[in-house]
């Protein structure tokens, strides 16, 4: 267990490097920021000066060891847009992301399911037809479109939700949130219910999946045999055997969600991190993007690092593997 | 779990803000980056921060220079100017404003780390004389002085001091400033909060010096920066904001129909341009051993081949004219008589091309810029078409900003997009210095992406700089843009379009330079 992990270390460290590395050579074709951070009558000379400040003259390896030695001290530098400590930056948004990933990872649990428990018992053969259809829908078209869908339904044409913002935000230390206020909850329901369309319909065709292969087995039959009731079945005997592989892939979900939320923010101006992100691409904010990658690599490692080591605690024969 | 969620339920309940009477709901595309009125010299950041701060002087609602921060202002000698200050004015934490935060706020402009140290550039330092009295003392004689100065916001020196700000941020040092999140102006309004790409919140500064005669009656204003086309556009039509900057074109037909909403659009001080490149060898390749473009008749051929009119209908919706000058009518220097007349005319454009010697066209490279101009690839695109069909065959390609600029500064095109307005400053120096005078990698022409370079044309730039008579300067900026004009290194398209939506509650009035200034808002 031990060498495992730290064997997981060294490759967590090395696959940063990586990460970090194809990073920042993809700026060499991002362009250059002086342009947004100078007014028009800069002369040609302040232009020299700010770049040469910047260390973007200097050669690729040489910034790529700045970056690697600064990143080891902690420090992720200042943001060339923003003009704030880029790790600061982060952590003002990570509030935002988190709580509408875990609102969307809610939704998607409570309605997929009891839908996958449904639609893996259900003899209604239309409406399951019907059900697996619409998750079709939900998992081919793209999220900015349903994004949209949602605001000119709910915002415009309804006017239940507002069609962008994260409301009025709580401060309770470090930590900023939505979820104490009204217009927070109202604010969160159209981005998050777009973002876990996509779940809901992975959970709901799994569960139903698992769950048709436990209801074969022999100790369901046993237990319908001893007379435990039908809905116990389901949910206590059968659920339970079929949420492992369950859990697990929602797990790695929630590192996608994380990264991937940077449509459904930029649709509905959710101030997290992926609209960070978008905006640093747009204004060549290196410092940021740099940061933003090595962040979410290290969010993903760490999700898949816990995954692996859920895998031992659970499963006592890896321990021989 | 039901616990939890009535307490939920009675928290926000008790969260509820109580509601200021006059409201405006601000959305643009983008946030303010930082409320640091010398970090960044971009004129929508000093448009925001201008309801916070305020600078000497400013322009009114007409774009003319007013008083502000000072009442009166005199050239003691050539190159000192001084400013009887305004008395009795506070800034926003209660300090009082006197010639030392003059002083202060001078050096951080005009500090090496400044942002917009380049729009003050004819400023050197500021000396107190007395407690009201500031002089400014100018590098060499200028004219722009005043201009630029009108650009300078002032902020309170003890407060600067209290919180280290009194240097501007650094990002090569990673020094962060207060200033960045913090404001204390003498503004009409004053910082509540601030939520990064969320919203901003500014409350109605009761002590501000101005509040007797001014008629505005905004109690709140909520900016919030909405990048998404498509979700601003939802937001306008369910009612959400009152006042909506940065809307895209073709969607204002529609909201015209929207009986709560007033549209208000006009031509900018903004034109944009075409940029001929103009050196001995085209990147596209030499035709019979020589560069097209250098020949005139060959540029005049290329405008006369554009349908403009057509473009500014079809394209910018006809919310805006052709541009004629290279200058747009409120910058000093305008001269309507002397508007270029080469209208569209595809057979006498081919006749032009024969005559230079170029029968069956050339071959040129196009490179456009998404982004930056509006419809910019569009328009891109229509010019292309335009040009086939007189033999003159483009390649095009559009990039994103930040890698367009790296191709315009390295000369890597033959034909370039540009727009210009002539901001901050408001005056015809700006493009003459910058897109018309001969670079000469000093600061002088520093985007003649062309390389035009016309010895008269530097003569009258150079000589108009130290002129302090404004009547003999601008005279000789105009003939100087004229003889530009003539020789056509740039064709003008069309002035850029301001595009505002109003709710017609409120009463605003639009000016040409893009800028809001909400302190001449009124609610009904």
């Amino acid at each position: 267990m031990f060498s495992y992990l730290v064997k997981r270390l060294l490759q967590m460290c090395l696959l940063m490097l990586t990460v970090a590395l194809l990073a920042f050579s993809m700026f060499q074709y991002l362009g250059d920021p002086i342009n947004n951070m100078l007014p028009e009558s800069a002369t040609q000379q302040e232009r020299i000066e700010l770049r040469t400040r910047l260390g973007l003259n200097d050669p690729f390896l040489v910034q790529f060891w700045h970056f690697i030695t600064r990143i080891c001290h902690g420090n992720f530098g200042i943001s060339y847009h923003n003009q704030v400590d880029v790790f600061q930056l982060i952590m003002e948004r990570l509030p935002a992301t988190l709580e509408l990933v875990a609102v969307s990872v809610a939704i998607a649990l409570v309605i997929g399911l009891p839908l996958g428990v449904w639609s893996s018992i259900s003899k209604n053969r239309y409406l399951l037809g019907a059900v697996q259809f619409l998750s079709l829908i939900g998992v081919s078209l793209p999220s900015f479109l349903i994004g949209i869908l949602l605001i000119i339904v709910f915002s415009v044409w309804l006017g239940w939700f507002p069609s962008s913002g994260r409301g009025e935000v709580v401060h309770i230390g470090f930590w900023s949130t939505g979820m104490l206020s009204a217009s927070g909850w109202r604010a969160v329901i159209l981005p998050a219910v777009s973002l876990s369309l996509f779940m809901i319909t992975l959970i709901m065709r799994l569960v139903r999946a698992e769950m048709l292969e436990v209801m074969r087995t022999d100790y369901i039959k046993f237990a319908r045999a001893r007379g435990i009731s039908q809905l116990r079945i389901w949910f206590r005997h059968a659920l339970r055997n079929a949420l492992l592989p369950v859990i697990t892939i929602i797990g790695l979900q929630i590192g996608g969600l994380i990264a991937f939320a940077i449509v459904t923010e930029t649709v509905f101006q959710w101030p997290g991190m992926g609209l960070l992100f978008i905006q640093a691409i747009n204004y060549v904010d290196i410092p940021v993007i740099a940061a933003y990658l090595v962040f979410i690599s290290l969010i993903f490692i760490v999700i898949n690092t816990v995954v692996d080591l859920l895998y031992f605690l659970i499963d006592p024969r890896m321990k021989h593997a | 779990m039901k616990k939890y969620w009535l307490s939920f339920l009675l928290l926000s309940l008790s969260c509820q803000p109580a509601l200021a009477q006059n409201v405006v709901r601000w959305a643009t595309s983008g946030d303010i980056p930082t409320l640091d009125p010398y970090a960044f010299a971009s004129t929508s950041a000093l448009a925001f921060q201008n309801h916070i701060y305020e600078a000497l002087l400013q322009r009114d609602n007409d774009l003319n220079l007013q008083p502000t921060l000072a009442t009166h202002w005199e050239y003691v000698n050539d190159t000192t100017l001084r400013f009887t200050l305004r008395q009795g004015v506070k800034f926003q934490n209660g300090d009082d404003f006197e010639a030392d935060d003059v002083v202060a706020s001078i050096a951080r402009a005009t500090d090496p780390d400044s942002g917009v140290r380049a729009n003050v550039s004819s400023i050197k330092n500021a000396v107190a004389v007395d407690k009201y009295t500031v002089d400014i003392h100018l590098k060499e004689k200028s004219g722009i002085a005043l201009n630029e100065l009108s650009g300078v916001l002032i902020m309170d020196k003890s407060w600067m001091a209290q919180h280290n700000a009194l240097k501007p941020t650094s990002i090569s040092q990673g020094t962060e400033g207060y200033a960045t999140n913090n404001t204390n102006g003498t503004g009409p309004f004053m910082l509540e909060s601030r939520q990064r790409d969320a919203q901003m919140i500014l409350k109605k500064n009761p002590g501000w010096w101005n509040r007797a005669q001014s008629q505005n009656n905004i109690d709140e204003i909520i900016f919030k920066p909405v990048s998404s086309d498509a979700t601003r556009l939802s937001g306008i039509l369910a009612g959400e904001y009152d006042l909506v900057t940065n809307v895209p074109l073709q969607d204002i037909d529609r909201l015209k129909l929207d009986p709560k909403l007033t549209t208000l659009v006009s031509p900018s001080l903004r034109v944009d341009f075409l940029a001929f490149n103009l050196r001995d060898k085209l990147n596209a390749g030499n035709t019979n051993g020589k560069n097209p473009l250098q020949d005139l008749r060959v540029r005049q051929a290329l405008m006369m081949a554009i349908n403009r009119e057509a473009i500014v209908k079809k394209i910018m919706r006809g919310m805006t004219s052709v541009a004629n000058t290279y200058l747009a009518p409120a910058i000093p220097g305008y001269d309507p008589k002397s508007a270029i007349a080469l209208p569209y005319n595809p057979a006498k454009a081919k006749q032009l091309l024969s005559d230079a010697g170029f029968p069956q066209g050339f071959p040129l490279q196009f490179d456009c810029v998404e982004g930056a101009y509006i419809n910019a690839p569009q328009w891109c695109q229509a010019v292309q078409g335009f040009w086939s069909k007189i033999g003159v065959k483009t390649t095009m390609n559009v990039h994103p900003y930040s890698v367009y600029n790296q191709i315009t500064d390295n000369g890597k095109t033959d034909i370039a997009v540009i727009g210009w307005a002539n901001l901050p400053i408001m005056d015809a120096h700006n493009i003459s210095v910058q897109l018309l005078h001969t670079n000469d990698n000093t600061g002088f022409g520093m985007f003649n992406l062309p390389r035009y370079s016309n010895p008269r044309v530097d003569q009258l730039i150079e000589a108009s700089l130290p002129e302090l008579d404004q009547a003999k300067r601008v005279e000789m900026l105009r003939q100087e843009i004229n003889l530009a004009q003539s020789d056509l290194p740039y064709i003008p398209m069309h002035f850029e379009p301001v595009v505002w939506v109003v709710s017609k509650q409120l009463t605003l009035k639009q000016s040409p330079d893009n800028v809001v200034r909400l302190w001449y808002g009124q609610f009904k």
